[in-house]
């Protein structure tokens, strides 16, 4: 598969309709695997970096999950192609920042990537839509499993999988969900939630992971121990707290339909009529316009694949998407008029919001109130 | 002239005067450009070169004399040293895991739930492992009593290492 093809087909996870991800967009697991006497790629020199990815290379991209998937040396790419597959956490923005010796592969319906001589000499990743992480992690093993007996992994019994950095031993796995939560930040919530997450040992980041801001009202919530738990434990105490974190926001979404539907209404209607007809975006303020048009389609104010709409259209106005559909570098005033043009464009055919509130009978689902929430102390 | 790095021939040569003292390291072509040696406005990376170096020589020749209780700065296999490990809290190789235990070992307290791993375990390899870490502690052990004189002992010890790896070349054949 061409770089022009990966680009041009959404990955499966987006175009999942049937599976409920009004909360919980994707869910992830990632899995550091290094091999055994040779020197981790940043502290290797290039020859080694070279030979070590010449090693496993090949075997990765004959898997047979990777048929006719896109199989690519970096130093190859320019560097807004590689940032567009940032974008579609295909690979890590430090795996972009490399160069030589360095390569990635992705299959076809982009649900799997793995990539070669980033921080750990492979890195593999499964995404899928929803809540799942046990079938992203099911995907992985079986792909683990294959490569544990064609690569010679380093390995320890105390210590389990040896990582370049100690962050990540032992399992060498960091399962994650992305959500949304819009009605959480509406209703102040947001931060007691978060902080609740934190003291469970879980790290909660922005769209992009580590040391970034949340945009859109997207948040990241994953392990940060590695080591001394065993990848179920891991998964299991991570689903049971997004499982909360979303019945949460589930439930804040009722009641402000509930409680405040005007205002609720209001907040939509604008944002709709903002995208329609504003004439330049930044990413931020485009992100939190779709962020709300994306919760008015969850509540039924959009008619049904406005939500995949809107998760696509995150995709297609981060800055190196629109540059590729522009067809040439912009300097970033430009971009925000290209990116108002991409919106109206996507949003022409999507007709004003309904007021659903003076038809539609709203039940709450049951509440699963665990999360040791603490009232504000602000 | 070999390299002191990696051992291929020698290009390059870097001199360097100390308190009227001069000191060389020889390095190839590759692996001075790799450390930026050939760069003249890069003399700090050259000096912490210099230091690394100096300091793999100084295991290497604490080794040699069978002094085990030095503490190792520096993994024979890559080359990274123990101060690299505090500057970037990252390591060089799998092997580093074993020459900066205690420093990692004092690392991963703080980082995770656990200090022992007790996920998944690669297929075919838990056997091997076991074998491999019960001979490295045969040998350290059969060290040990060597040097505490306790010769009665050591014999034991000889007998089944011996025995073990016997088991382990038949395995492999």
């Amino acid at each position: 598969m061409r770089f022009s093809t990966l680009v041009k087909h959404p990955a499966d996870w987006m175009t999942g309709k049937s599976k409920d991800n009004s909360v919980v967009i994707t869910s992830r697991i990632r899995l550091a695997r290094n091999l055994s006497g040779v020197s981790y790629p940043g502290w290797a020199k290039k020859a080694e970096r070279k030979s070590i990815s010449d090693m496993i290379f090949p075997v990765v991209k004959d898997l047979p999950e990777m048929v006719k998937g896109f199989a690519q040396d970096l130093s190859e790419l320019d560097s807004l192609k590689k940032q567009v597959l940032v974008e579609r956490h295909l690979i890590s923005r430090e795996q972009a920042a490399r160069g030589e010796g360095c390569a990635a592969v992705v299959n076809r319906k982009q649900s799997l990537s793995l990539m070669v001589n980033e921080e750990d000499h492979l890195r593999m990743q499964s995404i899928s839509a929803g809540l799942r992480l046990r079938d992203a992690y099911d995907l992985l093993d079986g792909v683990d499993k294959q490569l544990e007996t064609k690569l010679n992994y380093a390995y320890n019994t105390k210590l389990g999988y040896l990582t370049a950095c100690p962050t990540n031993l032992g399992t060498g796995m960091r399962a994650s969900a992305m959500l949304h939560l819009p009605a959480l930040v509406l209703s102040d919530q947001i931060g007691q939630v978060l902080q609740a997450v934190g003291k469970i040992g879980l790290a909660v980041r922005g769209l992009f992971g580590e040391g970034t801001e949340s945009l859109g009202d997207l948040f990241q919530i994953s392990n940060q121990s590695t080591l001394g738990e065993s990848e179920e434990v891991i998964i299991s105490r991570l689903e049971r707290v997004i499982q909360q974190v979303a019945s949460h926001e589930k439930n804040a979404r009722i009641k402000m339909m509930e409680e405040e539907p005007d205002l609720l209404t209001d907040k939509i209607g604008r944002a709709y009529g903002q995208l329609r007809y504003a004439h330049m975006f930044d990413s931020k303020e485009a992100f939190t316009h779709i962020s709300i048009i994306r919760l008015g389609a969850d509540l039924g104010y959009f008619p049904e694949g406005t939500m995949q709409l809107c998760d696509s259209l995150m995709m297609e106005i981060q800055p190196a998407h629109l540059q590729l559909y522009a067809g040439k570098e912009l300097e970033p005033e430009k971009r925000d008029v290209i990116r108002a043009e991409i919106i109206r464009d996507r949003l022409q055919n999507t007709k004003p919001p309904a007021n659903v509130i003076l038809n539609k009978e709203v039940t709450s689902p049951d509440a699963g109130d665990e999360l040791p929430i603490e009232p504000s102390t602000e | 002239m070999k390299c002191q790095i990696c051992e291929q021939e020698a290009t390059v040569t870097y001199t360097k005067i100390v308190g009227g003292k001069s000191q060389k390291i020889h390095l190839c072509g590759l692996c001075a450009d790799d450390k930026g040696v050939t760069n003249v406005e890069n003399f700090s990376i050259a000096d912490i070169l210099m230091d690394k170096v100096k300091s793999a020589g100084a295991a290497g020749a604490a080794g040699a004399a069978g002094a085990d209780e030095v503490r190792q700065d520096t993994c024979s296999d890559c080359g990274f040293t123990l101060d690299d490990l505090r500057k970037i809290g990252r390591l060089g190789c799998s092997s580093c895991y074993e020459v900066f235990g205690t420093e990692v070992q004092s690392m991963i307290g703080k980082m995770h739930k656990g200090t022992t791993h007790k996920g998944k375990v690669p297929k075919g390899m838990l056997h091997a492992i076991q074998q491999k870490e019960q001979l490295q502690e045969l040998e350290r052990d059969f060290k040990a009593a060597i040097k505490d004189e306790e010769f009665e002992l050591a014999g034991e010890l000889k007998l089944k290492l011996l025995a073990l790896k016997e088991l382990l070349e038949q395995e492999e054949v």
